[in-house]
């Protein structure tokens, strides 16, 4: 049996400086990611359609800025020779698989997420059991603004076991569906001309560059319903969008005598007979 | 607010290409039955009422015109078409059409009556509201013939501004210390720029401001002018104090679309929960839209920096 010789690695020498400035590079690159990304957001209100574009930027600019700052520690203050930097991996990867595996896949989820672009900043997805705007991509999470207001953070490793659905990716603009409800004896055909003025009437519409809108109507037992297919021009405005249609809609169906669906009991009459 | 004029006694400033196609088109109508009809587009102030006008004279025997100067609410406003020469000529057509529900029923008989009747139409629009049209009626497959006008050179701008006064009334003063202007470090990666006599340089400054559009060059020009002197440091672009919110914004979008619109009409296409008169009133502070005869519509000099700020919020494109 071949004997098992020990690699030598010599002791790294760690001293207080030394651990001050590596304090001082993460407590400066954290900094640097927050300016960057309070900057760039507020920028990105101001540039209209490519909003977005410099949105995304700020994930990408905080991987740089982190990535950077980690070289600095470990290449020139740490100074770690080959033997070191694998003795370090080797303790890397027994705290891994110990206690900080999830912060190690939300990690490497985060990179999948900028590298593979799923879903970008100003998305509107669904992913596990949350819907709402992507309004962060972090080294750790992902941050969702649902539509009650809520901020939710998801972790990055979902990435790799759950689906995500992106409405938009990457524009700004966002198909809506709107669904209206009238009864089978209101005159349907008039009623699609009537949702179809309300949608391209919309303050809130997205019309150029082809992304035309669609009115369909379809037959059920107990009622009709019309679906229209509309852009808005900003994501933002979803429901504002759908309200805006629903209500103008309904009030021009009102003033043209077309009905919702009236309540139908099943069975109801064949108890009298 | 009317709409600038570009005319001269013998004839109009500029648009000699768009002027030979139309009448070509007459021309082919004339001999061969073919119709082309023709849509006449072109910014607020833009000249297209200009344009249609000369054709009116030229062809003054041949042609009838109808001009709109308000939304068209009475479908009877469309009877007089039928009794219209062969050439028809329709002056602001985006006044068929209210952006609300149950707003297009006039513009609707309108495209049914250009392609069944047997005559050429030769229309104007607002280029706002066109583009809008093409997204909801396909409008552009109804006229063949488009004709985008182009804003002006600034030799055309001189040629229209100076046509009011005899040579040598106006007195044009440098008043830009162009040392100054070269010692900028941008100015290192310049070209080597001709000196430029301050004449040139009030028709080049007004033809940046304006966009070429002659309406507006005519306006920025009437204010600048002092006791029939002008200076280059006079000419000022407008620029947007603070930015509309989405409200107002779509409010300046119809403004913009229409030309010019009332109160009531403006009442009719917004939610009746919106603060018209709060947002007019705060639109008209800002200097972005006047009212004239209680009718609304773009500051001239406001009108570009509105543009571009409503392309940002996609109202406009």
């Amino acid at each position: 049996m071949a004997e098992f010789s020990p690699i030598d690695v010599p002791l790294l020498e760690i001293d207080l400086i030394t651990i001050l400035n590596a304090i001082l590079i993460l407590v400066i690159a954290y900094l640097s990611a927050r300016v960057i990304s309070y900057v760039l957001t507020r920028f990105s209100e101001r540039v209209g359609r490519y909003r977005l574009v410099v949105k995304n930027a700020i994930p990408i600019l905080k991987w740089i800025i982190y990535g950077i700052a980690l070289y600095n520690i470990f290449g020139s203050i740490l100074t770690l020779t080959s033997t070191q930097l694998i003795a370090m991996a080797t303790l890397l990867g027994a705290a891994i698989g110990f206690g900080i595996k999830d912060l190690f896949a939300d990690a490497i989820g985060g990179i999948v997420i900028i590298l593979e672009k799923p879903y970008q900043v100003g998305d509107k997805i669904k992913i596990g059991q949350y819907y709402g705007e992507v309004v962060d991509i972090g080294i750790r999470s992902t941050r969702l603004m649902t539509p009650d207001d809520t901020l939710v953070s998801v972790p990055n490793y979902l990435i790799f076991t759950q689906s995500v659905a992106s409405a938009t990716a990457g524009n700004p603009e966002m198909m809506v569906i709107i669904d209206l409800f009238i009864d089978p004896s209101s005159d349907a055909e008039f009623a699609m001309k009537i949702l179809r003025e309300a949608v391209m009437t919309s303050k809130y519409v997205y019309l150029p560059k082809k992304q035309r809108f669609a009115i369909f109507l379809d037959d059920f037992p107990f009622y009709r319903r019309l679906r229209a297919k509309a852009y808005v021009h900003d994501l933002r405005a979803e429901f504002e969008f759908k309200s805006d249609v629903t209500r103008r809609a309904w009030g021009e169906f009102s003033k043209n005598s077309i009905q919702a669906p009236k309540v139908t009991i099943l069975g109801e009459g064949l108890t009298k007979q | 607010m009317s709409e600038a004029t570009t005319e001269l006694s013998g004839g109009v400033i500029g648009f000699k290409d768009e002027i030979a196609i139309i009448q070509s088109a007459i021309s082919d109508f004339k001999k061969t039955g073919q119709k082309s009809n023709i849509a006449i587009l072109s910014d607020p102030f833009g000249g297209k009422t200009t344009l249609i006008d000369e054709i009116e004279k030229i062809n003054s025997e041949i042609v009838s015109k109808i001009s709109f100067s308000s939304i068209v609410k009475n479908k009877d406003s469309l009877k007089v078409l039928d009794q219209s020469n062969e050439i028809l000529m329709v002056d602001d057509c985006h006044f068929l059409y209210m952006r609300k529900i149950g707003g297009f029923a006039i513009i609707e008989d309108f495209l049914r009556m250009v392609p069944s009747y047997n005559k050429l139409f030769i229309t104007t629009w607002n280029s706002y509201s066109w583009r809008y049209l093409i997204e909801i009626f396909d409008i552009d497959q109804f006229f063949p013939i488009q004709i985008n006008l182009p804003g002006f050179t600034s030799t055309e701008t001189k040629e229209l501004l100076l046509s009011m006064y005899d040579m040598d009334q106006i007195k044009f003063v440098e008043d830009v210390d162009k040392k100054k202007i070269r010692s900028t470090p941008f100015s290192l990666f310049r070209k080597r720029q001709k000196a430029m006599t301050a004449e040139n340089e009030v028709f080049e400054k007004i033809k940046q401001v304006s966009h070429g559009n002659p309406g507006i060059a005519r306006i920025i020009w009437d204010k600048s002018l002092e006791s029939q002197t002008i200076k280059p440091s006079q000419i000022k672009a407008f620029s947007l104090r603070s930015k509309p919110e989405y409200n107002e914004a779509f409010i300046l979008s119809i403004i913009l679309s229409m030309k010019s619109i009332n109160k009531e009409e403006l009442m009719e296409i917004i939610e009746p929960e919106s603060p018209l008169d709060m947002i007019l009133y705060k639109l008209s502070k800002e200097g972005l839209i006047a009212v004239d005869e209680e009718r609304y519509s773009i500051m001239p000099e406001a009108l570009y920096s509105i543009i571009d700020f409503l392309k940002k919020f996609k109202l406009v494109w």
